[in-house]
């Protein structure tokens, strides 16, 4: 007996199941590589075909039960006629859905926002709201909590302007494109209402995207494991958006060697940092955790590139690299983020207005860069 | 550890002469302190050698420490290569000059004023209910008592998830009743209150105990005395219960007072000081300072407050409140 | 015994009323340990939604062990508070004795050095200690966690006031069989302050299980680290928190204590109520 093996399948009719991804999931994983064509679904509540418009009818001040009290024999329903005093022309139904929920469901798999412009233009459609105007998903979090000196870099680097001098002796909180950056970020939770208001915390925030209450998450490569095992829905990976330019901020750690150790310390010392640089664990690391490896070379390692192809979303940081710039690092390094993170956060909370907030961090950060020449 | 005024207001009264110590156990007859007890010069050398192993950590690590700390103030953070210099008050004209050493000052001072007050007397409540005739009041007890037994890192942990925007259990419990969720410990007017609440429900059952104790040992003719007389609840307590009470009280208003100092364990987990500095309370921001930026000389200065702050406290208590307290 | 209501005129209604609020506030109190426990048993999936059957798991409490060296933890904190307890009640006895008996030069003004430092807590002289450990050399030791409260002046004036309890009958009999001054104390004086002891211990015991920020300033390593530092840098919160896991964690810490409390109630809250009220 010969197997009939398609080379294409059209689905004209539509699939009638609870949401667009059940039906894309299902159709996919039956269908796979064969699927072309697909017709816009009806679901949810539609999916009854028209069985679910009688409802929407009966409901309708425009029309009421024919007077003459037939049913229609199949279901029952009782026919309608036009209401006393209506006319035709004045009957009309207002949003029946079928718009907005196409709409929302093509967002399920459009591109992540680009660029800030499309971040607002996309947020506006991604943040839902209940019937009473409580948010219910927001578009974005950017945490603010612990370190937001560091997401904060997100956003200045990809408004070309750099928050430190080389040396770390002189830091540049008040120039213009930060202040802007931070009136963008500022802006998304008061203006644009697409983040939540106040200080977002950080540790949450996996656990706010996992339970869908942010569409968007700005998060650590660190977080990329964690994700991928715990979400429990497809999710996608994209670079920080750009605006003047585009980057982001490095983060991670450093090995230190101190001049002031034993040669024992100091073999021992050295040996462990090598052992912890070569190629295979720094891909070992980037795998096991998400955070981002940490030499080129580690790429071309059979683990990493394995790991990359079952995980494409894994390279996006890596590719982001080109556009990074240092973390923030100046003398006295805890007082001076700590004067930024308070003026970051006052800013968000509303306390003071971004230039005062930057101002005011960026006098206090000359003060302390001075004392501690 | 945790102080016992009551105790010590006794016991300094007694040495005071001005009433005859508590009975405990056996009673005591009254005799000169040292009959009995050796005399003289062994007296002498003896109770020093007693005293001494106590006496040596108490100075290494109490006493050295407060000196140490006031003397350090006075000079500047050695760094590196630079030793400790000499700098008079300049330490403490930066920290005049230093608006988060005002917002902690200020947040500890609404801190303890509304965590002590509101500890008190929902722990006094507590007992009243519980030396009441309710069933079940094991459960009770167990549920009030609870909080005190587990670490504040703990406590705090599971506060953190409770106050989750969004699918944190107060904000599901809100939203039951159509409330908006709110990012509890992120808004700068609500952050302090979410951590006053948790510092109340960690003490609260702790001094429940201490007055249920009191409680109990109140004499049951009291109460049937006032019952004869006529009196209503409310005057009882008011006017017998509370003012018998007032030892209890005091013990555990120095208790709630050290603890609104000492313990910032829930401000390391929760909000970490922010936002910005809405949280800070003294010694998170002295162990700020001193742990993480390293400048000891400042932290010792904001210690130097801190130290005084207790120390105006302890005699405002001593002096004050010793008056007003009734010994049975 | 049970104390007589007043006013019970408006009776019934009050009571049930009285009862009802006291049920109420007992149920709110303990919520939050309740939401841990239902997190930590359940699921990550499940911790923030309360469908009656989700799927019960050891698997958090698994997770949280080896995530983190906890065993290892265990045993400081064990060796902590064990090391404290047992020179607070050496030293403590030895100081309160010379107060209570012996009448020696400054004797007044020691005592209310002493006193002194039920204000002047070591957990806000951290600077300066760390300092002096840093000195020693100690630091990163348990010793080190331990010494600035082992000479603990609740301790002395507890037992200060129990000692002067003591009649001076006993005293005297048994200095007149021959006893020394040491032996005395330890033949009369510290069997008869035993429930101060035991009150005392458990006091003590609890207050070092759960302390947090000194232990975190002066400890480094694992070899040293107790419970409560070991929770804290297992649940930062660097790669997102996972309630489930960190509430596991979070009660696998409390449970020692949690266990003995839930065990030995009475003797417990007996012990805080004489620890207080003497």
């Amino acid at each position: 007996m010969r197997t009939y093996v398609p080379k294409t399948i059209h689905l004209v009719g539509s699939i009638g199941l609870d949401t667009v991804e059940d039906v894309f999931r299902t159709v996919g994983m039956e269908l796979g590589p064969y699927l072309k064509r697909i017709p816009d679904g009806e679901v949810g509540g539609r999916k009854l075909w028209i069985s679910w418009q009688y409802p929407l009818l009966r409901a309708s001040t425009y029309l009421r039960p024919d007077p003459s009290g037939k049913v229609r024999p199949t279901n029952r329903f009782a026919l309608l006629t036009l209401a006393k005093g209506v006319a035709s022309s004045d009957v009309h139904f207002g949003e029946l859905g079928y718009a907005r929920e196409a709409r929302a469901s093509y967002l399920d798999f459009i591109e992540a926002p680009d660029t800030w412009d499309e971040l607002v233009a996309d947020g506006a459609k991604l943040t839902k709201r209940d019937a009473a105007g409580n948010v219910s998903q927001w578009a974005v979090e950017i945490p603010s909590t612990g370190f937001p000196y560091w997401l904060f870099q997100g956003l200045t680097t990809a408004n070309n302007v750099r928050l430190m001098n080389q040396a770390g002796t002189e830091t540049y909180f008040d120039k213009p494109e930060v202040i802007q950056a931070l009136q963008f970020w500022v802006d998304l939770s008061r203006k644009d209402k697409i983040e939540p208001q106040g200080t977002i915390e950080w540790g949450t925030t996996p656990k706010d995207f996992f339970e869908r209450k942010t569409a968007i998450m700005w998060t650590s490569t660190g977080n990329l494991t964690n994700v991928r095992s715990n979400a429990g829905f497809p999710f996608g990976v994209a670079m920080l958006p750009a605006h003047q330019g585009r980057g982001s901020p490095t983060g991670g750690g450093n090995f230190y060697l101190f001049k002031k150790m034993t040669d024992e310390e100091r073999t021992a010392a050295f040996k462990f940092v090598r052992g912890m640089t070569t190629p295979e664990r720094a891909a070992d690391w980037g795998i096991a955790t998400g955070y981002v490896a940490v030499r080129p070379d580690a790429w071309d390692t059979p683990a990493m590139k394995k790991y990359v192809a079952d995980f494409p979303a894994a390279a996006v940081a890596r590719d982001q690299l080109k556009y990074a710039v240092a973390e923030l690092s100046t003398h006295d390094n805890q007082r001076v983020t700590k004067a930024l993170n308070d003026g970051i956060q006052a800013a968000l909370t509303g306390t003071k207005t971004p230039e005062q907030a930057m101002k005011d961090a960026q006098q206090e950060a000359a003060r302390i860069l001075r004392a501690s020449r | 550890m945790n102080a016992a005024a009551e105790p010590i207001a006794r016991g300094l009264a007694e040495e005071a002469g001005r009433m005859p110590p508590p009975a405990v156990g056996p009673v005591a007859p009254r005799t000169s302190p040292t009959r009995g007890a050796p005399i003289g010069l062994s007296a002498h050398i003896h109770g020093w050698l007693l005293l001494l192993p106590a006496a040596v950590l108490l100075v290494t690590f109490t006493y050295y420490p407060a000196v140490a700390t006031i003397i350090d103030s006075f000079f500047s953070t050695p760094k590196g290569r630079r030793n400790a210099a000499f700098i008079g008050l300049d330490n403490y004209q930066a920290m005049l000059d230093d608006p988060v050493f005002w917002r902690a000052l200020g947040n500890n001072i609404v801190y303890a004023a509304s965590v002590i007050p509101l500890t008190i007397a929902l722990a006094l409540m507590m007992a009243i209910l519980i030396n009441g005739k309710i069933a079940g009041r094991p459960f009770l007890r167990l549920s009030f008592f609870t909080p005190t037994v587990l670490p504040m890192i703990a406590v705090a942990n599971i506060w953190l998830f409770f106050y989750s925007p969004g699918y944190g259990l107060l904000d599901q419990f809100l939203g039951v009743f159509g409330f908006a969720t709110h990012n509890w410990l992120g808004d700068e007017h609500t952050a302090l209150a979410c951590l006053i609440v948790v510092a109340i429900w960690k003490d609260a059952g702790f001094f429940m105990i201490f007055y249920l104790a009191a409680l109990q040992q109140m004499s049951p003719q009291l109460a049937e005395a006032a019952a004869i007389e006529g009196a209503s609840r409310w005057y009882f307590f008011r006017r017998v219960t509370f003012p018998l009470l007032m030892p209890t009280t005091l013990f555990v208003l120095i208790n709630a007072i050290i603890n609104s100092f000492r313990l910032i364990d829930h401000i390391v987990v929760m909000t970490r000081g922010g936002p910005d500095n809405t949280t800070a309370l003294l010694l998170f921001y002295i162990y700020e300072v001193g742990f993480k930026f390293w400048d000891t000389a400042y932290a010792a200065t904001l210690t130097v407050v801190l130290l005084a702050l207790l120390a105006f406290l302890a005699l405002g208590q001593f002096l004050f409140l010793d008056r007003r307290i009734h010994y049975q | 015994m049970n104390p007589i209501r007043i006013g019970q005129e408006s009776g019934r209604a009050n009571a049930v009323i009285e009862a009802a609020g006291a049920w109420l506030l007992a149920a709110l109190w303990i919520l939050p340990l309740a939401y841990a426990l239902w997190a930590a048993i359940h699921p990550s999936a499940y911790s923030a939604h309360f469908i009656p059957n989700a799927p019960l798991t050891v698997q958090n409490f698994v997770t949280a062990w080896n995530a983190a060296p906890f065993a290892r933890y265990f045993l400081n904190t064990f060796l902590l508070v064990t090391m404290i307890l047992a020179t607070q009640l050496v030293l403590c006895t030895l100081a309160a004795y010379a107060f209570a008996r012996f009448a020696f030069f400054g004797r007044d003004i020691a005592f209310i050095i002493v006193l002194l430092q039920l204000m002047i807590m070591p957990d806000v002289l951290i600077v300066e200690n760390y300092r002096t450990m840093s000195a020693f050399g100690i630091v990163d030791t348990i010793p080190a966690i331990g010494l600035p409260y082992m000479a603990s002046a609740f301790g002395i004036f507890l037992l200060r006031q129990t000692f002067k309890g003591v009649p001076r009958e006993l005293d005297e009999a048994a200095r007149v069989e021959g006893a020394g001054p040491l032996q005395v104390l330890l033949k009369v004086y510290v069997p008869l302050a035993k429930p101060i002891y035991i009150a005392y211990g458990l006091v003590s015991v609890s207050y070092h299980w759960n302390n947090f920020l000194w232990p975190l300033i002066v400890t480094n390593s694992v070899n040293t680290r107790p419970l409560t530092v070991g929770l804290q840098i297992f649940a930062s919160t660097d790669q997102g928190i996972d309630w489930s896991v960190i509430t596991a964690a979070t009660l696998m810490t409390s449970a020692p204590l949690l266990i003995a409390f839930l065990l030995f109630q009475q003797q417990f809250v007996q012990s805080f109520m004489r620890a207080g009220i003497r």
